[in-house]
Order: C-alpha cells, then sequence, then structure tokens
C-alpha cells in the first residue's frame, strides 16, 4: 500500500482524536469532514492499486453523504445543543489525551498481529477504539452523535480496506447500506432536537437503566 | 428454499408499502393478509414442502412467524385504543403498520438467511425498524429510550460488521458462500489470531442487539416504551436472533479457531446477563421494565446453552421457543394493563389487578408461573436441558452452579413482586375494594388463545413439529462450538 494510504490513515486518527476533544461545533464539524476526506483517501488508494474501479462509487457517496449532507443535517438539527459540548468531564482534556495514547497504541499494536499493512491496519484501529471510548466517556447527544458518525467511517473504511475477498460491487453495497444508516441516524438525531432541547443521560440512573 | 428466502420477506415488505399508499381503513385487511400470509408458510414448511437452510433455521423460522401471527393480531385492538387514549393520528397509525411489517420481514430473513453479511443487513433493518417503533408514541420517554437504543446498537452494529468480515476474510471464506468454510483449511497463526480478534468484534456486536450483560443498557427503556406488540417481538425474537446469528459464525469458525476461548467467552457474557437480572429484578416498579429484565434474564439462558453445547445447545434452542411464547404473553398483557390502567408503574396504580381486571390478572399470574420456569411449563424444560447439558461438561460445573443459584435469586425476585401487581390492595387514595375495570374482548382475546399455546403448545409443540425436532436433536445434539 502506498505512502498516501498512510498517510490518509493517519489523517483519519488524526481527525477522530480531534473530534474528541475540540470543544466549537464549527471545528468538530471540520474534523468529520476531514475524518470523510480520509476515508475517501483510502478508497482511491485501494480503487488505483488494487484496480477496483467500483470503489469510486465509494469516494463518490464519502464526499456526497458524509462531507456534505450529513454535517449539514446534524448542524441544522442539534443547533441548540452546540453550547453543551465540551470537555466537562473531571478529567478533562488531558486526561482524555492520556486515554487516546493507551488505546492508539493498542490499535497499533493490534495492527502489527499479522496484518497485510501493519501500519494503515494499526492507524484504522487506534481511530476506532478513540471512538468507541467518545461514545462511553461522553453522554451529550451532540457528542454522542458525531462519536457515532465518526466509529461508523471508521467501520466502514476498515471492512473496504480488510474485505479484499469481497467482490467490489458488494463492497460498494455494503457502504451504501451503511452510509444510509448513517444518513438515518442523523436524521433521528434531529427528531430528537424536536422533544428535547438537550439529552444528557449521565446521571446514574439512567445507565443502569 | 431459494424462492422463500426472498418471497417471504418481500411478501411483507409489499404490505409495507401497501399500508402506507392505501387509506387507512385497508389496514385491517392488510394485517389479516399478512396473518393468512404468514399462517400459509408455517403450515408449508411444517408439512415440508419447502425447508431452511438447517433446522435450526426451521426452528427459528416457525418462532418468528407464529409470534408474528400473534403480533399483527394483538395490534389491531391495541393500536386502536392507544390511538383513542393519546390522539394519533391516521399518518402515524399507518407509519406503525408499515414499520411493523418491515420490523416482521427483517426478523423472517434472520431466520431464512445464511450468508452472513446478509444477516447483519436484515439485523440492521430489524434495528431501525424497531428504533422508529419505540420512539412512535412520541412522548419524552419513548424518544430517549429509542435514543439510547439507537446508540449502543449501532455501535454493536459497527463491531459486528468489522468482527465478522476480519474473521471470514482471515479464514479466506468466499463471499456466497459465507455460511461454510472450505474444506481441509489450515491457517497460519497470524490468520488464526485475526479469526479469533475478529470472533470476539462480532460477539460484542451482536451481544449489543441481543442485550447481553454487559451490552444491555439500552434494553430496559427500548422494551418499556415501545408499543406492547413490538415488545413482545423484541423480546421473543429479535434477541434471540443475533444469538443464532452469533452461533452461525462461531460454527464456520470453530475448525480453525480454538472452541473454547469462543464457548467461554458466550458462558461469561451468559452468566453476566444472569447476574444483572438478578440484582435488578427485585427492584423494578414497571411491570413492563420487569420482564424486560427477564428477557436479559433468558437471553442469557440461551448464551449458556449454546457456551455448553451439546444436550445444552438443544435446551438453548428450545428455551428460544418456549421463552418467546411466554414472554409474548406477558408483554401483550403488559400492554393490556397499561392501556386498562392508564399505567404498568405498581405505585401509580397498576394495582389489585387480579381483583379489578380478572382475565388480565389470571393471564398475568399465569404467564409468570411459566417464565420462571415452574414444572410442567415449557420453559423448565428448556432450562432443565441447559443445566443438564452444562453439567454433563465436567469443566463447565462450576458455571452451571452459579447460573442455578443466579436462577433461584430470580425466581425469589419474581414470586416476590409479581403479587404486587396482583393482590396489593388499590391505588393510593382509593377505597381497599377498587371498582372491577371493564376488559374488552378484543385485547384479552390474543393472550388468551397465546395462553393455551404457553399451557399446551409449549410442551406440545416437539410432537406437532415432530420431524422438524428429531432433525434439530440429531443434528445438535453432538454439537460443541
Amino acid at each position: 500500500m502506498s505512502i498516501l494510504g498512510e498517510a490518509a490513515a493517519a489523517l483519519l486518527w488524526l481527525a477522530t482524536v480531534g473530534i474528541m476533544v475540540v470543544k466549537t461545533p464549527r471545528s468538530v464539524t471540520t474534523f468529520y469532514r476531514l475524518q470523510a476526506l480520509a476515508g475517501a483517501g483510502i478508497a482511491v488508494v485501494l480503487a488505483v492499486h488494487g484496480h477496483r474501479t467500483l470503489l469510486w462509487v465509494t469516494v463518490g457517496l464519502t464526499v456526497i453523504v458524509r462531507m456534505a449532507l450529513i454535517p449539514e443535517i446534524v448542524r441544522r438539527g442539534l443547533i441548540t445543543s452546540r453550547g453543551v459540548y465540551s470537555a466537562k468531564t473531571p478529567i478533562g482534556a488531558g486526561g482524555l489525551l492520556m486515554y487516546v495514547l493507551v488505546l492508539s497504541a493498542a490499535g497499533i499494536l493490534l495492527g502489527r498481529m499479522g496484518m497485510p499493512n501493519p501500519t494503515l491496519a494499526g492507524l484504522v484501529f487506534a481511530a476506532m477504539f478513540v471512538s468507541c471510548l467518545q461514545l462511553s466517556a461522553r453522554y451529550e447527544v451532540w457528542s454522542m452523535l458525531w462519536a457515532l458518525l465518526s466509529l461508523d467511517t471508521i467501520v466502514d473504511v476498515g471492512v473496504v480496506m480488510f474485505g479484499r475477498a469481497i467482490p467490489a460491487s458488494v463492497d460498494v453495497g455494503f457502504y451504501a447500506v451503511s452510509v444510509s444508516l448513517a444518513l438515518v441516524l442523523a436524521l433521528v438525531a434531529h427528531r430528537i432536537q424536536e422533544v428535547h432541547s438537550t439529552l444528557d443521560v449521565r446521571n446514574l440512573e439512567e445507565l443502569i437503566g | 428454499m431459494s424462492a422463500a428466502l426472498w418471497i417471504l420477506p418481500l411478501g411483507l415488505i409489499i404490505c409495507a408499502v401497501a399500508s402506507l399508499v392505501l387509506p387507512h381503513r385497508s389496514s385491517v385487511g392488510l394485517r389479516r393478509f399478512a396473518i393468512v400470509f404468514l399462517a400459509a408458510a408455517l403450515t408449508t414448511q411444517i408439512a415440508r414442502i419447502w425447508h431452511g437452510f438447517d433446522p435450526l433455521s426451521g426452528w427459528y423460522f416457525v418462532t418468528v412467524a407464529v409470534l408474528s401471527i400473534f403480533a399483527l393480531w394483538y395490534s389491531g385492538p391495541y393500536i386502536a385504543r392507544e390511538a383513542q387514549q393519546h390522539q394519533w393520528s391516521t399518518r402515524r397509525c399507518q407509519s406503525y403498520d408499515a414499520l411493523l411489517f418491515v420490523f416482521i420481514a427483517s426478523l423472517l430473513a434472520i431466520a431464512l438467511w445464511t450468508n452472513l453479511l446478509w444477516l447483519w443487513v436484515a439485523m440492521e433493518a430489524a434495528t431501525f425498524s424497531s428504533v422508529v417503533l419505540a420512539a412512535l408514541p412520541n412522548t419524552t420517554a419513548s424518544i430517549e429510550a429509542a435514543w439510547k437504543y439507537v446508540i449502543v446498537t449501532e455501535t454493536g452494529a459497527m463491531f459486528a460488521l468489522l468482527g465478522t468480515v476480519l474473521a471470514l476474510t482471515a479464514v479466506g471464506s468466499p463471499l456466497f458462500a459465507w455460511h461454510a468454510l472450505p474444506a481441509h483449511l489450515l491457517l497460519t497463526t497470524a490468520r488464526q489470531h485475526w479469526a479469533l480478534i475478529g470472533a470476539y468484534f462480532a460477539l460484542v456486536g451482536y451481544g449489543a442487539k441481543a442485550g447481553l450483560a454487559p451490552f444491555h443498557t439500552w434494553l430496559p427503556d427500548a422494551h418499556s416504551e415501545a408499543p406492547a406488540p413490538v415488545s413482545g417481538l423484541l423480546s421473543a425474537i429479535k434477541l434471540a436472533g443475533a444469538v443464532v446469528i452469533v452461533y452461525r459464525l462461531f460454527r464456520i469458525l470453530t475448525p480453525v479457531v480454538p472452541a473454547l476461548y469462543l464457548q467461554d467467552a458466550l458462558i461469561g457474557l451468559g452468566l453476566l446477563s444472569l447476574l444483572i437480572a438478578a440484582s435488578s429484578l427485585a427492584f423494578q416498579r414497571d411491570l413492563k421494565r420487569f420482564w424486560a429484565y427477564s428477557s436479559i434474564e433468558h437471553i442469557g439462558i440461551i448464551s449458556l446453552g449454546v457456551g455448553f453445547g451439546g444436550i445444552a445447545l438443544i435446551g438453548a434452542a428450545l428455551h428460544i421457543w418456549t421463552h418467546a411464547i411466554s414472554k409474548t404473553l406477558l408483554f401483550h398483557n403488559a400492554g393490556t394493563v397499561r392501556l386498562l390502567y392508564h399505567t404498568s408503574d405498581s405505585q401509580y396504580g397498576a394495582r389489585a389487578i387480579l381483583h379489578r381486571t380478572p382475565w388480565t390478572g389470571a393471564l398475568l399470574a399465569l404467564g409468570s408461573a411459566a417464565i420462571v420456569g415452574l414444572p410442567p411449563f415449557a420453559p423448565f424444560w428448556s432450562e432443565w436441558l441447559v443445566l443438564a447439558g452444562g453439567f454433563h461438561q465436567v469443566g463447565d460445573r462450576v458455571f452451571v452452579a452459579i447460573a442455578a443459584a443466579l436462577l433461584v435469586v430470580i425466581f425469589v425476585a419474581i414470586a416476590r413482586r409479581v403479587p404486587t401487581w396482583l393482590f396489593s390492595a388499590g391505588p393510593v387514595g382509593m377505597p381497599p375494594s377498587a371498582p372491577a375495570i371493564s376488559e374488552p374482548v378484543a385485547l384479552i382475546l390474543p393472550s388468551v388463545a397465546l395462553a393455551v399455546l404457553v399451557v399446551i403448545g409449549g410442551i406440545a409443540l416437539p410432537l406437532v413439529a415432530h420431524p422438524l425436532w428429531q432433525h434439530l436433536v440429531h443434528q445438535l445434539g453432538s454439537v460443541y462450538l
């Protein structure tokens, strides 16, 4: 895999960390778009190097849905939730970054367990773990939604990358299903906003059900 | 067989589209058509005119078809009354019908399809239709429940997809044969590691879909806020469907991945689920939430059965059915309680149910006796098979002892809590002998039919579906993951 693929994977990881630690709505949207751009970059590399021309459809879907549609829906739908988004946990941003470091190391190590492209695989795993941390550490609608959308992007990149035994047509089909689900998720969040100005489920009783 | 794979889900998707396009007055006709359609599929399957991919697939299909018929039947009177009480618009009623058809279609697909990628798509369709169904009452609580449901289970979906692709790519299985391994496959150690990592990812993902602890946090909210027929299908069928998918994946992987790791993971999650249920059931005041925690217990039992293997696996397959009929009865019953008492919370008026609504109370008592595993109800036999199968494995005896102890705690919790709804004096502020409430026949009749099935059909089903059951026992009796 070319250096371009590894650079795209590094950008994917950086954008995921960015989504986790940034505080302003504008920057989180930008980081999500950067993450989608990195995903599209990996798809381009796979399309060119693997001679899988159908993957250009994946690139197109990424640009239209992930970079344009989803950030716009979330931006409009959750406009009043923006204020609650920040690293408000007791441990603060420094603590979060330490967790990010440990999880990223774990992801990179995992990638070295016999994968054909260890650096690339390791960075994708690292990004996935960081996204999972954001999902479990934050309970505001705004950050959880971005975390899930971000995880969705990373997993799709992983599936396109690892599932090379899959014919490209099926790969694209699954990517399309997954992107549609992300779109539905953004729309559900929009709907939630109509009944809640915010939805903070951090209180213990709610978490344990 | 291959036609049935598509015809059955497609038939219900057509019903879904029709319910959105046709005027609302045609909804009764559409529901009846779907019931006849499912009954015909069921009859032809039992008559062996067509058959599923394997006996487990056939067995699960029977469960899906029977319980879906009851859900469609009960939905008619339930939604009519719900719409009347909470001013549902015609459009919302139509959306309910359409989404219910899609939900049932996706459950049928889980029963019939075998390719693990298509199974993932079917599970996603089931999740999204049920998320929107859970949010349909449009209350703050229901929207919040739908949000939690979608967040937790979608995270699971990502893990499940990545895990499935990783594991199957590692073993080099070609896409359209992703229900079997190439013969005489030998893997390098690195590829074995990847197959195992993929299997664990998939277990976490589908474990979240199944509501296995510790990924269960969405389940009590979603089950308690969704309309009762949907809660029934969610608990009875969808949860077990996720475990069936995990079983299919693990069966493909076990020739090349150490089976013990996979078995232990399933047993660990099963025991943890029993522990969560045992520690939570005694403190629930809402009837629907109470049965939601009980679902965590039963999905734990199914997971234990699959983990133990052999006789316990047969017990798990039987438990899918026995839990499904008993729990559907209880969720429909809880829905009736909520409609008649305007709450299912024992603190806010759902009390003295046996006195005020004798039919509803009697059905609650009967369903509770069945679900705790009292003999001669069918769940007793399936739970017994799971525990006996586990005890058969010398290495698993400690786990069986822990599971049995937790089941006793759960039994005590249910036996202690259910009388609060059944017998406690009337609501606070009302005289001890609160007035009786009229029970509409249309609401009670589907539950009475289910109760008959719980009493008789639960035990007799293996006899009714004799060849299918024999085939299942023959195939699974010697299977250890």
